[in-house]
């Protein structure tokens, strides 16, 4: 089955800035994948990119089989969007939003969107202003959602949401998944994703640092909780734990050394191998060096 | 219908404004047309020439307060009135053009409209042309007002004969609605700020209603004729004075005076000849010739409001919704 987003040697630069350097990614249609990093990793780049907010600066990609660049307008056709901040009109209700949105999107289904805002106790008639950030994210998943594409692309929504709207944001991600769309939701803040997600994708300085599915990344990895010499395991990088405790992250699915992972500890342990990487870099020492 | 409104709901402020602003200005002009109308004075009075004199000195000497009664309406209702006609579609063709594009960058609801919408293209023609059509109709009305209150303030001539206030009434109007909505628009675009697209818009549209004012006068000075002064009629265009030597060339008085120097100081300014052969002469559009004038201007207005909207898509097409 073809990914529902793929990318070849994809490239954007800001100026002298580079966003995503030289990406090549498939996302599998179905499913939950959690876009991980830090912050100007290139996560909001590659969601706009998809969407056909910004153009490539070299290579090219595919949603749902179609160019964005190219044909814009069907690419748009495959995704529902919401973006980092609710970018609503303030001025409107949440019903002049649906009425909005079922004139300017063909097939647009406001009772789907009305179903998903109803169990939340958000009223229609409400101008969005006078709603909550999180009451916000959740109309604009609504009528995301309410556009009934494959995809839908999630940008950090949950930055400005508290924990209780988090989890409701989340839990209606999830079923829109499990009813068949493919969902790519963005955040540097994994630990409250990771029950959500079923596969992870980790950007680091504009390039893709680990790829997998959650499943499989916990089972093929361990980590050891001291810091010292360890001979004929793969060692990913060493990583900060809490009260100054460093762990290791390893590539091995043997039970007999250290523990399973949390799905942090691996994108952690990923992001800490692409930072000694890039200090040996800085340093003219090689990878393998830096990350022993 | 429903569609419509929902497409124009995010404009509904600005709409309702243009709806008021248009009402009064048409409930203003209207007024200052009947109530200048309710003075009951002959028509032939109102020719500068004949009055007092002969038999219309007999009629329209009884007439004499009620004529400064009417010039100090005019004063008073009758030109503010005829300046709302311009200025009210103008303002409305500004705020539309900013609340377009500038409001909706800046305020960031293009991140909403333009991912829900699959053609941007599309999403904004929807909205353009019904506002399109609200300038346009408030500048139409504003520029029939503005000639029937230039009809009122000559009496007895044309507006369509006169060239009195040409791009400041009539069709014009309409024309630099049309400009004024579309360089906000284009600007709005580009820059995706209220303030500063406001502030760019007004000087970009300066200029171009120089450049188009300053092409009209051009043609217009090509329809020019030379005549007497006597030839002249309330609503011509007067463009300047030249001299008719004997052999019947037109020159200008700087020539004039280097050929013939004194013999000019006792030439007949009516146009008659004095004996010496020399006669003054004027340059001169008529007045019928306002129609083509008028046309020409208005187009030239609307086709570059034309060209700003088709710049306003290319510009959407191309840009971040951010």
């Amino acid at each position: 089955m073809p990914g529902m987003i793929r990318t070849w040697g994809l490239t954007k630069r800001y100026r002298r800035r580079s966003a995503l350097s030289d990406i090549s990614l498939e996302i599998p249609d179905g499913g939950v994948t959690a876009l991980v990093g830090p912050n100007g990793a290139g996560k909001s780049t590659l969601l706009k990119l998809c969407i056909g907010f910004e153009r490539p600066t070299a290579g090219r990609l595919e949603v749902n089989g179609v160019d964005p660049v190219r044909r814009r307008d069907r690419a748009i056709a495959s995704i529902g969007y919401v973006p980092q901040t609710a970018s609503l009109y303030r001025d409107l209700s949440v019903l002049d939003h649906l009425r909005l949105a079922g004139a300017i999107r063909p097939g647009f289904d406001a009772a789907h969107a009305r179903e998903r805002l109803g169990p939340l106790g958000i009223p229609v008639t409400a101008r969005v202003g006078e709603l909550s950030g999180g009451e916000q994210a959740q109309v604009c998943l609504a009528i995301a959602l309410g556009t009934r594409a494959p995809l839908l692309l999630l940008d950090e929504p949950l930055a400005n949401l508290d924990p209780l709207a988090r989890r409701d944001f989340l839990g209606v991600a999830r079923v829109a998944a499990d009813e068949g769309t493919t969902v790519v939701l963005s955040s540097h803040a994994l630990s409250e994703i990771e029950d959500t997600c079923d596969r992870l994708l980790v950007l680091g300085e504009g390039r893709v640092l680990y790829d997998d599915t959650v499943a499989h990344s916990v089972a093929t990895h361990r980590v050891i909780d001291t810091d010292g010499e360890l001979d004929g395991v793969d060692v990913v990088a060493r990583f900060p734990g809490r009260a100054d405790q460093v762990h290791i992250l390893t590539r091995t699915g043997s039970s007999t050394i250290g523990r399973a992972p949390s799905l942090e500890e691996v994108v952690l342990g990923y992001l800490a191998e692409a930072r000694d990487q890039a200090a040996a870099a800085r340093r003219g020492a090689s990878p393998g060096e830096a990350a022993a | 219908m429903n569609r419509l409104r929902a497409i124009l709901r995010p404009n509904r402020p600005e709409l309702r404004a243009a709806l008021i602003l248009g009402f009064l200005m048409v409930a203003a002009g209207t007024g200052a047309i009947l109530w200048l109308q309710t003075f009951k004075i002959p028509e032939a009075c109102f020719s500068g020439q004949q009055l007092g004199g002969g038999d219309l000195g007999d009629l329209c000497n009884p007439y004499q307060a009620a004529m400064q009664a009417y010039g100090e309406a005019m004063g008073t209702v009758g030109n503010p009135a005829a300046i709302a006609t311009l200025v009210a579609p103008i303002v409305v063709a500004m705020v539309m053009g900013i609340a377009l594009l500038a409001r909706e960058i800046e305020a960031q609801t293009t991140n909403f409209a333009w991912s829900i919408a699959p053609a941007r293209t599309t999403w904004l023609r929807d909205r353009l042309i019904p506002i399109l059509l609200v300038v346009l109709v408030l500048g139409a009305a504003g520029g029939w007002l503005g000639d029937a209150l230039m009809g009122l303030r000559q009496r007895g001539v044309d507006p369509w004969r006169n060239f009195e206030g040409l791009g400041l009434r009539g069709p014009a109007i309409a024309g630099a609605g049309l400009l004024v909505f579309g360089v906000a628009g284009v600007v709005g675009a580009v820059v995706g700020r209220q303030l500063p697209a406001l502030l760019i818009s007004g000087a970009v549209i300066g200029f171009g209603a120089y450049g188009a004012f300053s092409v009209s006068d051009t043609w217009v000075q090509g329809d020019a004729v030379v005549g007497t002064y006597d030839q002249i009629v309330l609503g011509d265009k007067i463009l300047d004075t030249l001299i008719r030597t004997p052999e019947g060339e037109y020159i200008s008085w700087d020539v004039a005076y280097g050929r013939y120097g004194s013999q000019l100081d006792n030439i007949n300014y009516d146009g008659t000849d004095n004996g010496s052969g020399i006669r003054v002469a004027t340059r001169y559009v008529p007045g019928d010739r306002y129609p083509a004038a008028v046309v020409r201007l208005s187009s030239l207005l609307g086709g570059g409001g034309l060209a700003a909207v088709a710049l306003t898509f290319l510009v959407v097409h191309r840009r971040r919704p951010y």
